[in-house]
């Protein structure tokens, strides 16, 4: 059967269908989970729920978007919810605030990654754990799930343009956080690690 | 340093693929002179070929059976956001509505095909509400083609644009409102609502859906699946209710008496 076929078997409430959409897309799911997240336990946890909401949901499920965005959509909200449960039990930083990355308990090496010892990889994968939830969030749907600019922009239900500039923004919040840890050259002129408050600070808040 | 304001969203749209010539000659041609940008544009390449390159983890191996175990004790949410149309209440309107087309039945007997009168036509066809009755080659039929003989009136008793003659007390109209109401704003979503007790649509929904039918159940039917199914209980003389749903409504709700 056609994606398109499971998709309505299983609105109509055909669990073997359902069954097979899980098993086609798992690892997506798991892999957008875990980055979002940063740790394993809360990424499955975070994995079910998203595919349950996607069960509960699918008989309303228009198909305007396609059903992977949808399930992606679904996912980084579960990821959100999440951090945002974990974080307030624990009286922290609500998430909206732009330094709001993944703090020590939620990060954590990735599995390979520290003993491949590749370390601009190691950097960068720890870097998005520090990008605030909205930055990591955008960044791993393109660069990790690969969804064009469109499908973000119906999966997180923003426009284009806003789409482009928060993925523009991400990148160099990104970079930010690698220069910190040395981990990039950069363009460092010796007494200019802190650009002063002007053109190019202003936009942070994106 | 930051890079010049204009040229960061260029760089990260370069990265994405997602510039056009122009654009990308501009990038190009601010970068030869500008070593920020040249550096800012290095470093984002660098992350992003460091992005592609981080290990897919794939899910753990039980993720799928968990999820399934849980998928199995949870309801799913009805588009309607309503059950559908309680059973009991279904099975009364059904009733009366068998009724009607019998008594209805038996005084074209009485007249013969042909002789029945003007204004009297016999709308069994519940759903000429309002606008839609326009749609006269819609018209389902409640009794079966074969016992009447006089068909091709019933089909096109529908009055081109009016609403259907007077019908005895607890007519298929008043079932049709009955249904649209009971859905209340949700059967705006839908083209139309379709309800049927008739084996034959259990048949087909096995058949062509390959869902089990559920009394009590509904079914999303496309424009073409609600066509192909009026046909078929047509064919099979079995009877069926419809009601119109909203104009901007899509799809065909099927509800399963």
């Amino acid at each position: 059967m056609t994606v398109e076929e499971l998709v309505r078997a299983a609105a109509g409430g055909d669990e073997d269908a359902f069954a097979e959409l899980v098993r086609l897309h798992e690892n997506k799911v798991y892999q957008l989970a875990l980055r979002m997240c940063g740790r394993p336990e809360d990424a499955g946890d975070v994995a079910q729920e998203a595919f349950l909401s996607a069960w509960r949901g699918l008989p309303a499920f228009r198909g305007e978007a396609g059903f992977a965005t949808w399930l992606y959509r679904l996912t980084s909200n579960a990821a959100i919810d999440h951090l945002r449960r974990t974080r307030r039990q624990r009286g922290e930083l609500s998430l909206d605030s732009e330094e709001a990355g993944l703090d020590a308990a939620e990060a954590g090496p990735g599995p390979q990654e520290a003993a491949e010892g590749a370390e601009l990889r190691t950097a960068v994968a720890d870097g998005l754990r520090q990008l605030s939830d909205s930055h990591r969030q955008i960044l791993v749907l393109r660069e990790l799930q690969s969804m064009s600019y469109e499908e973000i922009s119906q999966a997180l239900e923003l426009d284009l343009g806003t789409v482009k500039s928060r993925i523009a923004r991400a990148r160099g919040a990104l970079r930010k956080i690698l220069l910190k840890s040395g981990n990039l050259s950069g363009y460092l002129p010796s007494n200019l690690s802190e650009e002063p408050s002007g053109k190019g600070d202003s936009h942070e808040s994106l | 340093m930051n890079p010049c304001e204009e040229y960061e969203l260029l760089i990260s749209e370069f990265i994405d693929g997602a510039l056009d010539e122009a654009d990308r000659a501009e990038l190009m041609g601010h970068m030869a002179g500008c070593p920020v940008c040249q550096a800012y544009f290095d470093d984002q390449i660098a992350i992003h070929d460091a992005l592609a390159q981080l290990e897919e983890v794939p899910a753990p191996a039980g993720l799928a059976s968990q999820v399934m175990s849980r998928v199995r004790e949870t309801p799913q949410e009805r588009p309607a956001g309503k059950k559908a149309i309680p059973f009991p209440y279904w099975r009364r309107w059904a009733a009366v509505a068998a009724c009607c087309a019998v008594a209805v039945l038996g005084v074209l007997r009485l007249q013969g095909p042909g002789s029945v009168p003007e204004g009297q036509q016999p709308a069994v066809h519940s759903a000429a509400v309002g606008s839609s009755s326009a749609s006269g080659t819609e018209a389902p039929s409640a009794l079966s083609a074969e016992d009447s003989g006089i068909a091709p009136q019933m089909r096109a008793a529908p009055e081109e644009g009016g609403p259907p003659a007077a019908m005895p007390a607890g007519s298929a109209k008043e079932y049709a409102d009955g249904v649209a109401q009971d859905l209340s704003l949700d059967h705006q979503q839908y083209a139309g609502v379709l309800s049927t007790a008739s084996p034959a649509a259990g048949a087909w929904v096995e058949e062509q859906l390959g869902l089990a039918w559920e009394s009590g159940g509904s079914y999303l039917l496309t424009e073409e699946e609600a066509a192909a199914l009026r046909e078929a209980l047509l064919a099979a003389g079995e009877a069926f209710d419809e009601a119109p749903g909203g104009p901007e409504g899509s799809g065909y709700l099927l509800l399963a008496g």
